[in-house]
């Protein structure tokens, strides 16, 4: 055979092959995504349903609120750094179907978690403080991820009763573009936009500092700054 | 010897102390196309970063990488790796004429010289040292040396102008230019002059160049190099009857060439490749004798390295488009269909594929200080800490992009094989720098080459 052409044969069965591994990390990735989405799915689930049951069946809201108490002691940690993880991943796959289903599980599964903190609020007194990170998706933004790392590394170490999701404001999901209407998110607005507890709100980077200080006057209760 | 007129040359006054060597003026004309062209292509480029991730463009840049590279893998499985010597038996010895050009290489030419007069030859062989103006003292220490004949130019004109002189003076049926700074074994003449026996089509015999004494890191980098380039690329690319280029260092041809295809281009920058393009052209073959060997001194630093290969990649440039009607043209078999793509797309993709990864990581690094930009006091305490370590955070491309320096590593294990060498402690690392850095540095140079080329520049040795 020619060479040329045995050398374009064997190009095509080389690259074939090493794309096959690359699909094959891609699922690789997306199953891990997947498994850790689950989880926070799960702990969501759990906490729907204690309420559902407070609302239907239960006669006692002390002890429904001690049942919430307990469930929120044994829960994992925050899955907002996911958010940072799915966009990472995605950035470095070469085959993406699965990503849009993953995305759409993962934002409602976080908006429902979100919603669900002010309902234990009003059934129970929790003295969890929600915080909402609301970042652009679509396109680059390096102040979103900045203050990812912020939360994550050192407002969320220090302030232990602080609940921590991110959302972002311009994926074509109901549930979110109602909260980016709720608290005024538009393409014209400084990102990332924090909003603490459904009241205070603070547009672009923000320090650890000014997080804390706009946390504790919510009722967080946060302790030094760690070195 | 007739004299060989190009169609551009370097502007220059036409005064010589050589008779009948003038050099001609430059001339503009394909200037503007070629600026034209180039803003065009840099047009094209940036439209397509915008437009297509970097990530696609690393896979496909390294899926025609792996073309390339398998092409000449199949060819060396082929049976490039058993090509033998020719078993031709010599009648009658023809004669030979070495020429040597020197110009201020009093630190070699001597040392050259040495190993010239060591060559053994049956035959009739004669030493022609031709000075181009030099200015260090060399010319007036040649010029009573026995066992040379000599011929000083006055004023410092230039290599291909040199050599010229000394092949209008030579007698012997076989020429054999040799740079001053290049060392030839004794063997080299007995093994490559039968090839000329074997077949009449045959117009020069390219031999194997290796680095002299590489003394440093990057000298020990060259040498590698060299045994890939030299050795293994060439040896692949003769079994298929491509070969395009007759390496400077040292070459032989037969007279004939000279009379009726003319002398070296005066004017071009690489006139080894001109020379070599123009032979095919004209139906001459060029063969490589990888049992001839000589060593060539190479460059010490990266400096001198780059202005090297800048000078390689513009005259490539140069010498593939004034003769690119050979350029996919099934009449000059793999030479057209091969060799001519193959040296274009590859220095042309190295450089396209530079602009793409500087705009990458510009981006990258612009993204990078855009939260202290922002906000410096709330962006300082994470501005180094990056994500957790997760082993599953590999690009994608990379297990697409690592088959192109897999086969290398073959080709690098290939090439020490004909150079007879042990790899040992002392490769390893350039050897990495080889694989992983040193490809930067040459689409740096790539890219370099095609903006002066492509900017109108003037050419200058």
């Amino acid at each position: 055979m020619n060479p040329f052409l045995k050398a374009a044969l064997l190009t095509l069965v080389v690259v074939a092959l090493a794309l096959a591994m690359a699909a094959q990390l891609d699922a690789v990735r997306a199953s891990e995504l997947r498994n850790s989405i689950d989880s926070a799915l799960f702990q969501n689930q759990e906490r729907q349903v204690a309420l559902h049951f407070g609302r239907v069946m239960a006669n006692d809201t002390a002890a429904q609120c001690a049942y919430l108490t307990r469930m929120r002691a044994k829960q994992l940690n925050d899955t907002y750094p996911l958010a940072l993880k799915i966009q990472d991943y995605e950035k470095n796959n070469l085959f993406n179907s699965e990503y849009e289903n993953i995305k759409t599980t993962y934002f409602l599964g976080v908006a429902d978690s979100y919603i669900s903190v002010f309902e234990q609020q009003q059934a129970c007194r929790s003295d969890e403080v929600p915080l909402l990170l609301v970042y652009r998706e679509k396109s680059a933004c390096p102040e979103c991820r900045a203050q990812n790392q912020i939360l994550s590394g050192l407002v969320a170490a220090r302030c232990p009763n602080v609940r921590i999701y991110a959302l972002p404001y311009d994926y074509p999901l109901m549930p979110l573009q109602m909260l980016a209407d709720r608290y005024n998110v538009s393409s014209e607005s400084r990102m990332p936009v924090t909003v603490i507890d459904d009241k205070i709100r603070l547009d672009g980077l923000r320090s650890e500092d000014e997080l804390v200080a706009a946390l504790v006057s919510r009722g967080a209760t946060c302790g030094p700054k760690q070195n | 010897m007739k004299r060989f007129k190009s169609g551009k040359t370097a502007p220059s006054d036409n005064s010589t102390s050589l008779p009948g060597f003038k050099r001609s003026p430059f001339r503009l004309e394909g200037r503007k196309q070629l600026v034209f062209t180039g803003l065009g292509l840099l047009f094209i480029v940036v439209v397509a970063f915008i437009n297509v991730p970097y990530q696609i463009l690393l896979l496909l840049y390294s899926i025609y990488a792996i073309l390339l590279l398998m092409t000449y893998l199949t060819i060396w499985m082929d049976g490039a790796d058993e090509m033998k010597e020719p078993e031709a038996v010599m009648k009658k010895w023809p004669s030979v004429s070495i020429v040597i050009p020197s110009y201020n290489a009093g630190h070699t030419i001597f040392k050259c010289l040495e190993h010239i007069k060591r060559i053994r030859y049956k035959g009739r062989l004669e030493v022609i040292v031709v000075d181009d103006g030099s200015k260090d003292g060399s010319a007036e220490v040649l010029a009573k040396m026995k066992g040379i004949r000599f011929f000083p130019i006055t004023r410092n004109v230039s290599k291909s102008t040199a050599v010229n002189f000394g092949i209008s003076r030579a007698k012997g049926e076989i020429i054999a230019t040799v740079d001053s700074d290049t060392y030839a074994n004794a063997d080299v003449l007995e093994r490559a002059i039968p090839y000329f026996e074997q077949d009449k089509k045959i117009g020069s015999i390219v031999l194997f160049i290796n680095a002299a004494h590489p003394n440093n890191l990057l000298q020990r980098l060259q040498e590698l190099e060299y045994w890939v380039s030299f050795g293994f690329y060439f040896k692949t690319v003769d079994f298929v009857d491509g070969l395009h280029v007759t390496p400077g260092p040292m070459a032989i041809y037969r007279r004939e060439v000279f009379d009726t295809l003319g002398g070296l281009d005066e004017t071009n920058i690489t006139e080894d490749l001109e020379i070599g393009l123009r032979m095919r052209q004209a139906g001459w073959r060029i063969k490589a004798c990888h049992a001839a060997v000589v060593y060539t001194e190479v460059p010490t630093n990266l400096v001198n390295l780059y202005k090297q290969r800048l000078r390689w990649f513009r005259g490539g440039i140069m010498n593939i488009l004034r003769y690119n009607h050979l350029f996919l043209n099934p009449r000059f078999g793999s030479l057209g269909m091969f060799t001519m793509p193959m040296v274009l797309t590859s220095g042309l993709f190295a450089a396209v594929f530079t602009v793409w990864t500087i705009l990458d990581w510009a981006r990258g690094a612009i993204t990078a200080v855009l939260p202290a930009v922002s906000n410096i006091t709330a962006f300082l305490p994470v501005a180094m800490r990056g994500p957790p370590p997760d082993p599953l955070m590999v690009n994608s491309v990379v297990l697409v992009a690592m088959i192109p320096v897999i086969i290398w590593c073959f080709f690098l294990y290939s090439g020490f094989r004909i150079a007879n060498a042990r790899p040992n402690v002392s490769h390893i690392l350039p050897a990495l720098i080889l694989l992983f850095l040193y490809p930067a540095f040459l689409g740096i140079t790539f890219l370099a080459a095609y903006a002066s080329e492509l900017s109108g520049r003037w050419y200058r040795w």
